[in-house]
């Protein structure tokens, strides 16, 4: 599938000597399978950082974009483009996108510390402090973030609408062996934190009664989200969507326990995610469709006919 | 038993609780009454642990309060919240297996089943383990709560557990204010749990207490068995009401008749 077609039985009807040393294996072994594998890594990542965010926030709304980790990244890797623009104008195209992914990674390390220490007041995480000063953060940064897209010129201009609709377009080996490791090691971390979760949801003093120490459990899950988050952002954009809507679509199916909820938001997520890409190389080939653009339009109206049955269910009991 | 010595909480520099010192004591049922603002939900949280800032001594079982793990203390007291909601739609079922979370690892998964299935039977809500939490009514949901409180003192080990109740019986219909403090007070026989409750109910305070504190503006101003306490003069300067007290026909504690101001 995709722009360049690798047929299957071509492939099994090639002597394997004759095979590697085709365009169709390169094609396959190194464009195709990182990008697969990069969009798998990048859906789990995104979707079990939202079920934890929701969790620990105790609220159904919640995603990482709420606590201001989504904006610090975007206006670092605006800002790097434009001014890397201005100061090396001859780079390659390669530097260029190794010097966003790094500015967008370290613009949402840098926001998500604000937040959250802006909101610790004696020891204590307030959760109502930090989503106004997520909010606040947010504005901030997409204020400043507006001026260096309106001092940038075309190419940015494309450059920075390209990379805030997200792709996996330019994914590589190296791309996945450096997320890969962080995004699985926190997908673990967080997994482990599904029964702090569910007693978080009776309340933090609740849970507190039932020997939680909820405090850590707070740091725990800012910082490993935010480290999954900054890392799916660096290597392929702004991807929306996921992380709000596929938590909500387990907990309507299979109810909120985290213990089931964690895991299989982010067995969904990757599927889902790969799916969309799948989708998004092919249905305008041979040109492509922005990932963040396809995957609300395909799972926006899919996630409003979930909604619609499970209300009409509980007006039926 | 929980020994309190001494103990002083100030939040945001306005004094709570002054000077207070008393026992609780296992296989007691331990009751205190004073008027709203008096302090009493500040010293429950701070002799259940989630109030960390005080100044004095609180002893549990001659360990310091500050010293004990939070997962230890979860083993050891239970606290049953006058108000309760969970974030989503959750099952009776589940809701009382959380209760073991912090001794979860010392049982086997068929002895979990167990013990909550026991709870439920014992608060009498067996029928009702797979029904939505947010469907049943406030004194179903009390008891389901209750049950979820049991099972978190499960623990098999020789420490003696303490309950934590916060006003049981706010906006709960006698009938089921009965049911639950019937099965506090059975459980605090059997099992010789150490109670410490805030009550508003004089009467069913009289009937179920062994000891009652009585709070005015964060000082512990009088304690002892309802009997003692339970005195015309000492109910209108402790919570500034007119009363007439008499021997209750059938029960013989005090009953408590109150009149207008």
């Amino acid at each position: 599938m995709g722009a360049f077609q690798v047929d299957l039985k071509s492939l099994m009807g090639q002597s394997s000597t004759e095979f590697l040393a085709s365009s169709q294996y390169f094609i396959l072994m190194d464009i195709r399978l990182p990008r697969i594998v990069l969009a798998g890594l990048t859906g789990a990542g995104l979707a079990i950082t939202g079920a934890a965010i929701q969790g620990m926030f105790r609220n159904p709304l919640a995603d990482p974009s709420l606590i201001g980790v989504t904006s610090g990244a975007m206006l670092f890797a605006v800002m790097s483009i434009v001014l890397m623009g201005v100061i090396l104008p001859s780079m390659t195209a390669f530097f260029q996108q190794s010097m966003v992914a790094l500015f967008a990674f370290a613009g949402s390390m840098v926001s998500i510390y604000l937040v959250y220490f802006l909101s610790k007041k004696a020891g204590r995480t307030h959760i109502m402090t930090m989503l106004l000063a997520g909010i606040a953060i947010t504005a901030l940064t997409s204020a400043i973030s507006g001026i260096f897209i309106y001092l940038s010129d075309e190419q940015q201009l494309r450059d920075i609408t390209f990379w805030s609709l997200g792709s996996f377009g330019g994914a590589t080996w190296t791309q996945v062996f450096i997320a890969g490791p962080i995004i699985l090691i926190g997908i673990y971390k967080l997994n482990t934190y599904c029964h702090s979760l569910n007693a978080i949801m009776l309340g933090e003093h609740e849970a507190e009664y039932l020997g939680v120490a909820v405090e850590k459990v707070k740091t725990g899950v800012i910082l490993i989200s935010s480290l999954i988050v900054g890392v799916c952002i660096a290597m392929s954009g702004i991807i929306g969507f996921v992380g709000l809507v596929i938590p909500h679509f387990i907990r309507l199916i299979k109810g909120a326990d985290y213990r089931f909820l964690m895991k299989s938001s982010a067995l969904t997520g990757a599927i889902f995610m790969i799916l969309t890409d799948d989708l998004a190389r092919t249905i305008i080939a041979p040109a492509e469709l922005p990932i963040g653009i396809l995957s609300a339009l395909v799972g926006g109206p899919f996630f409003l006919w979930l909604l619609m049955r499970s209300q009409k269910e509980q007006w039926l009991l | 038993m929980i020994t309190v010595q001494k103990i002083n909480v100030a939040i945001a520099g306005h004094e709570i609780i002054r000077d207070i010192s008393f026992d609780i004591l296992p296989g007691r049922f331990t009751v205190v009454i004073g008027v709203n603002g008096a302090g009493k939900s500040t010293l429950l949280n701070t002799l259940s642990g989630r109030n960390k800032r005080f100044d004095g001594r609180i002893l549990w079982d001659k360990l310091p309060l500050h010293q004990m793990d939070i997962k230890i203390l979860a083993r050891r007291r239970a606290v049953l919240s006058q108000q309760f909601s969970p974030g989503f739609p959750m099952k009776v079922y589940d809701l009382v297996e959380m209760g073991m979370m912090a001794i979860n690892e010392k049982v086997s998964p068929g002895d979990k089943k167990n013990k909550i299935l026991q709870a439920l039977n014992e608060v009498g809500m067996l029928r009702y383990k797979d029904r939505m939490f947010d469907t049943l009514s406030g004194g179903e949901q009390k008891r389901v709560l209750l049950a979820k409180c049991f099972v978190q003192l499960s623990d098999s080990d020789h420490h003696i557990k303490y309950l934590f109740l916060d006003e049981p019986t706010a906006s709960i219909d006698i009938h089921h204010s009965y049911k639950i403090l019937q099965l506090v007070k059975e459980k605090c026989h059997r099992e010789n749990y150490g109670v410490f409750a805030i009550f508003h109910d004089l009467n069913l305070a009289a009937q179920f207490a062994d000891q009652v504190l009585l709070l005015k503006s964060g000082e512990l101003v009088y304690s002892g068995s309802p009997d003692q306490m339970f005195q015309p003069d000492i109910l209108q300067s402790v919570l500034g009401i007119n009363s007439i007290v008499q021997p209750h026909p059938i029960l013989g504690c005090p009953h408590i008749t109150t009149l207008p101001l």
